[in-house]
């Protein structure tokens, strides 16, 4: 075997395992500097914040639906488990679901499930909380995200009110 | 001295094909879609903790956050009905009718994935605008001026500059077991060119 060709297998090696690592990493990475770019927006975890209705001037994550109202938690249950509290919710359509470090979303919550009721649930990390918490997430750091549907523009002081009082925090 | 500048060179080439490769194959959403209905395409996999890696960097690319199916289904165009990439250059219609979802919303999205400026901050058109216009059929013009063409139809604004890709993200939430089971057979609206500059 020739020298260039021994040279040529080892790049194509290492460019074919480069490729399937850069795409593994990814979701990650990505969803690393969405977090680090909210933080630089003086975010902080464990703690639920609102911003306004998604508009070109105002957008921080791709495809933001203009239509709902997003409110974030940035969490980190390293330290044990976190809490997310409502209280009573509007009549429209919300959810609160849960996205991991590799941004999969390993929980939802919505109107339909909770009813009227208001919510009241724990999340710990995978093995480290195991059995005392209603949802695992599979890393120690992700993301909280609330939607509420605005459907028109007289409902927007319901939602935000309501909204205001969802509570993401340190269990202990 | 000479076996570094090898090592460099190979290390430099396997990272401009690796890492190029796989970056264009995600920007050019080359992982296949689990469904495909006219223009209209999306993955089941959303949000889903079984997706695989290429599905995963793709959504995290183009719709970090997406909710899994049973929350929402997502379909996406990024061509007309007759296959050609959509355009600021151009105008279209979007004809449809209600769809089986409990709330649906189609939004425009210019080349980097966010939401189009335009004067009157209009980004999506709704089942509840078509609800309140009371018909159970709709028109929607995509201009870049974002005038109205047509007296009964809704307008968007599909992008900034002349010749700007741009593509069009129907959200269905909650939607109908129908769907759910068959998302190929929904009666997705029709993507129209209309002319180009």
């Amino acid at each position: 075997m020739t020298r260039f060709l021994r040279l040529s297998l080892i790049c194509v090696s290492l460019a074919v395992g480069l490729h399937v690592l850069t795409i593994a990493a990814m979701p990650r990475v990505l969803m690393a500097i969405a977090s680090a770019r909210m933080q630089e927006q003086g975010m902080v975890f464990n703690e639920m914040v609102h911003p306004g209705p998604r508009t070109a001037e105002e957008q921080t994550i791709v495809r933001p639906s203009p239509d709902l109202l997003y409110s974030v938690c940035l969490y980190d249950v390293t330290a044990g488990p976190i809490r997310i509290s409502t209280s009573t919710m509007p009549d429209t359509y919300w959810s609160i679901s849960g996205f991991a470090a590799n941004t999969d979303n390993f929980f939802v919550i919505n109107d339909v499930m909770a009813g009227s009721e208001p919510v009241d649930v724990t999340i710990g990390r995978i093995g480290a909380d195991p059995g005392d918490v209603d949802y695992h997430s599979p890393s120690a750091r992700g993301m909280i995200l609330l939607r509420m549907l605005m459907k028109d523009a007289d409902a927007l002081p319901a939602l935000e009110e309501a909204r205001r009082m969802v509570g993401c925090e340190a269990v202990n | 001295m000479r076996a570094i500048g090898t090592a460099i060179i190979v290390l430099f080439f396997a990272l401009l094909f690796g890492v190029g490769s796989a970056l264009y194959r995600v920007e050019t959403l080359s992982s296949s879609p689990d469904f495909q209905v006219g223009p209209w395409q999306g993955s089941l996999h959303a949000g889903s903790q079984a997706a695989d890696g290429l599905t995963r960097a793709v959504i995290a690319r183009t719709a970090m956050l997406a909710l899994n199916r049973e929350e929402a289904i997502y379909y996406i165009a990024s061509t007309d009905n007759d296959g050609r990439a959509l355009s600021s250059s151009c105008r279209y219609s979007l004809t449809g009718g209600d769809m089986p979802a409990r709330w649906w919303s189609i939004t425009a999205y210019g080349p980097d994935y966010f939401l189009i400026p335009n004067v009157e901050n209009r980004y999506s058109i709704t089942q509840t605008d078509i609800q309140a216009a009371g018909e159970g059929e709709f028109l929607v013009e995509l201009a870049a001026d974002g005038v109205r063409r047509s007296p009964d139809s809704l307008v968007l604004s599909n992008g900034t500059g002349p010749g700007q890709t741009f593509s069009l993200l129907l959200r269905l939430y909650h939607p109908s077991q129908a769907v759910l089971a068959a998302p190929e057979g929904l009666a997705v609206p029709i993507i129209s060119n209309l002319g180009c500059l």
